[in-house]
């Protein structure tokens, strides 16, 4: 009898249509900046828990309740969250981003969640507690039995597909990164495809 | 019986005999790739999956360019693995839908490729063979009612192997093995002949660039 396979996605660009922390970012006037950690991130020149403290830093200083105003207007790639919501059970986020930022699309994408973990100040500001490292996630998820596929697209997912058992490098915002499809199983670009393919297990 | 609803491409090989140090499914013939003439030939086959390997950048940029659903399988083990567990690879999830296998550098004439495609709903599989012999071919006996009865590197015979066939994904196992020795347990299977162009070599390119010049029919129209 074979194990059942659960899913692990990563957030940003993989379920989201956009990019989130740009969206934030614009609020401060600050999009070209933070496009430019993003890719510095995305490709590995910093590792993401430097870059997401100091995407944090930057970003902690627009109030709560409007970063989650931005976040509840971002898109789910529908068949994605058709695929969740069908499943929930199997299913899992796993996402270096801010729980109390992305809060909103919990809703969206009623599943289990793994995130970044921050606490709202005495000061009524932000502080960040804990960096999720992606692997550590998926070791927590097969605790439970079973095996895994993951699915994500950028340098922050290697170690959550190192410790899967199907890694699927999905393209379905930008390029997912040379190091990430290096240890792909499959690659692909269509969202319909990817969920095709994900029913097979 | 429906006709093939997935196609699985091997294009993970090196075509090293070329020499031209590209892979052989991006050789141009008749202004497009290889790979782009299978998936043209494929257009109307909803799941495409294509193994890449041996340049796989490049590959899955080209076929990018022709078609955006494709499902890539990655086998970075190409170097070491057959051209069938390439194909296993790709057939994994399927378990016994019937898929439709062919070479990615071979062209295959269009009226005799949409002919089988159609012939291979009909049977649980359809073993595609032909009368134009490549430089090493795999030759098919067939018996009285046409099906192929053995395979022979060999022993001649009037029919070669031509690559391409239709069969349950299950039948497509990971052993190191050609895919034509993975099907000889399940023979006799009924047979269908094609025309087709192989390139593996130099002269075989010449050969088939000659060859498209007096026959516009391999070519389909856009």
């Amino acid at each position: 009898m074979d194990d059942p396979f659960h899913f692990a996605f990563d957030l940003d660009g993989t379920l989201t249509t956009a990019e989130i922390l740009p969206l934030i970012a614009a609020e401060l006037g600050l999009r070209e900046e933070m496009a430019l950690l993003t890719h510095l991130t995305l490709n590995g020149l910093i590792p993401f828990e430097a870059s997401f403290r100091l995407r944090f830093e930057i970003l902690r200083s627009v109030p709560l309740r409007r970063v989650q105003a931005i976040v509840a207007e971002v898109d789910v790639q529908p068949d994605l969250a058709a695929f969740i919501a069908g499943r929930p059970e199997r299913c899992s986020v796993v996402t270096g981003n801010l729980d109390l930022w992305v809060k909103p699309l919990a809703a969206k994408l009623p599943c289990r969640w793994f995130s970044s973990r921050g606490a709202a100040g005495a000061d009524g500001r932000v502080n960040l507690l804990e960096v999720l490292v992606k692997g550590r996630a998926v070791q927590a998820i097969k605790a439970g039995g079973g095996r895994l596929v993951a699915v994500g697209e950028s340098r922050n997912d290697v170690s959550m597909f190192e410790e899967a058992d199907v890694g699927v490098a999905f393209g379905g915002v930008h390029e997912p990164v040379a190091e990430l499809k290096a240890i792909s199983d499959y690659v692909t670009y269509d969202a319909s495809v990817l969920c095709r393919l994900l029913s097979t297990f | 019986m429906p006709a093939p609803q997935h196609v699985l491409i091997p294009a993970a090989g090196l075509g090293s005999r070329l020499g031209h140090g590209a892979p052989k499914t991006l050789i141009t013939l008749g202004g497009r790739s290889l790979l782009e003439h299978q998936l043209r030939a494929t257009a109307a086959i909803e799941d495409v999956r294509i193994v890449v390997g041996y340049c796989e950048q490049e590959v899955m940029s080209a076929a990018r360019a022709v078609r955006s659903d494709v499902l890539f399988v990655r086998n970075p083990n190409f170097r070491q693995t057959t051209t069938l567990q390439s194909l296993s690879r790709a057939a994994s999830g399927l378990s016994d839908a019937k898929v439709l296998i062919m070479d990615a550098d071979t062209l295959f004439r269009p009226v005799d490729f949409d002919a089988f495609v159609a012939a291979s709903a009909d049977v649980e599989a359809l073993l595609g063979v032909s009368a134009r012999f490549s430089e090493q071919p795999v030759y098919a006996h067939t018996d009285g009612s046409g099906a192929v009865t053995s395979f022979h590197r060999e022993r001649p015979s009037g029919l070669e192997w031509a690559s391409l066939a239709a069969v349950p994904a299950s039948w497509l196992t990971d052993q190191p093995m050609a895919v034509f020795e993975a099907l000889t347990p399940h023979l006799p299977l009924p047979a269908f002949t094609v025309d087709r162009l192989e390139v593996d070599t130099e002269r075989d390119l010449q050969t088939a660039r000659a060859w498209l010049d007096a026959h516009p029919e391999f070519l389909r129209d856009v």
